[in-house]
């Protein structure tokens, strides 16, 4: 949550040709939401293989992760998987002091997560 | 419950309260407000985020489960209460709302070292909250409960993942 309001963008591209939802701005539990929709409506679509690039995310909380992980779980079990972009260290934090560092693969950079998504499977 | 009873340390600078209706837009001007006392008592940015954090997941506990008291109706139009005092040793901070009280010390903890396929979705909330605070503490009230959060200046936690 920052000082100022900031609503909720989620902007669609892609990294390698798989589908990347870039959040810009907060994911709480108010806008939250919005973060769910965007997932959903890829994996809706059956685009199972899926890369969610953190670098503009001001704020994170845990029902931002457990939307994150929910979505990972879903892909996986789609037979593909949700890869993460991240640098940025208070995200990293709560990753870690949440365990979810572990069960993501978080890279650095969209040329990392396409070799890790290439690397993950075919499907 | 946690050894420290946070009520007996005493308030050295009065209290603020804030109210807020009972709805996650207004959580932004919850976390402002924390923030700008947490700075007051001088903390620093570092930690004024993660009490930040604390708050939120508290509030955001409130939203989610503070409204179970009576018929499930009576708490819809009751407001959020989060009052902030200066301690002689740091910061208390209390959330009320209309849900019932619990115990956080018996609440499971999540499987943070699990697979994916073993993690339970959600239930984070009172694991970082009690992560990043020096105590969590949740008291029955007249009509509701208080989750009481605490920060000491000189606080020796450690959060894995710091720098």
């Amino acid at each position: 949550m920052s000082e100022s309001t900031q609503p909720l963008v989620v902007e669609v591209g892609e990294v390698a040709g798989y589908p990347c939802l870039r959040p810009v701005g907060e994911v709480d539990i108010a806008s939250v939401p919005v973060l769910q929709e965007a997932l959903g409506r890829q994996l809706d679509a059956g685009l199972k293989r899926l890369v969610m690039d953190l670098q503009a995310l001001t704020y994170l909380d845990s029902t931002g992760l457990g939307c994150i992980t929910a979505a990972r779980r879903r892909a996986r079990e789609a037979g593909g998987d949700l890869i993460l972009i991240c640098t940025n260290a208070r995200i990293l934090r709560l990753l870690a002091i949440t365990g979810l560092d572990h069960v993501f693969v978080v890279c650095r950079n969209r040329d990392e997560a396409a070799k890790a998504l290439g690397e993950s499977g075919t499907s | 419950m946690a050894a420290l009873d946070a009520a007996q340390s005493a308030v050295v600078s009065g209290a603020a309260e804030l109210a807020v209706p009972a709805d996650a837009a207004y959580l932004e001007l919850v976390g402002q407000f924390v923030s700008f006392l947490a700075r007051r008592r001088g903390f620093d940015e570092q930690v004024v985020a993660r009490i930040r954090l604390a708050v939120d997941e508290a509030c955001a506990n409130a939203l989610d489960h503070g409204r179970l008291v009576g018929d499930g109706n009576d708490g819809n139009d009751a407001p959020l209460r989060v009052v902030c005092e200066s301690t002689a040793d740091g910061l208390r901070i209390r959330v009320r709302d209309r849900g019932r009280a619990f115990d956080p010390a018996t609440l499971a903890a999540p499987l943070v070292g699990a697979p994916l396929e073993k993690r339970r979705i959600g239930g984070l909330g009172v694991y970082l909250m009690r992560r990043i605070m020096d105590s969590v503490e949740v008291w029955p009230t007249d009509d509701g409960k208080e989750l009481v959060l605490t920060k000491c200046l000189d606080s020796g936690k450690v959060v894995a993942g710091d720098d």
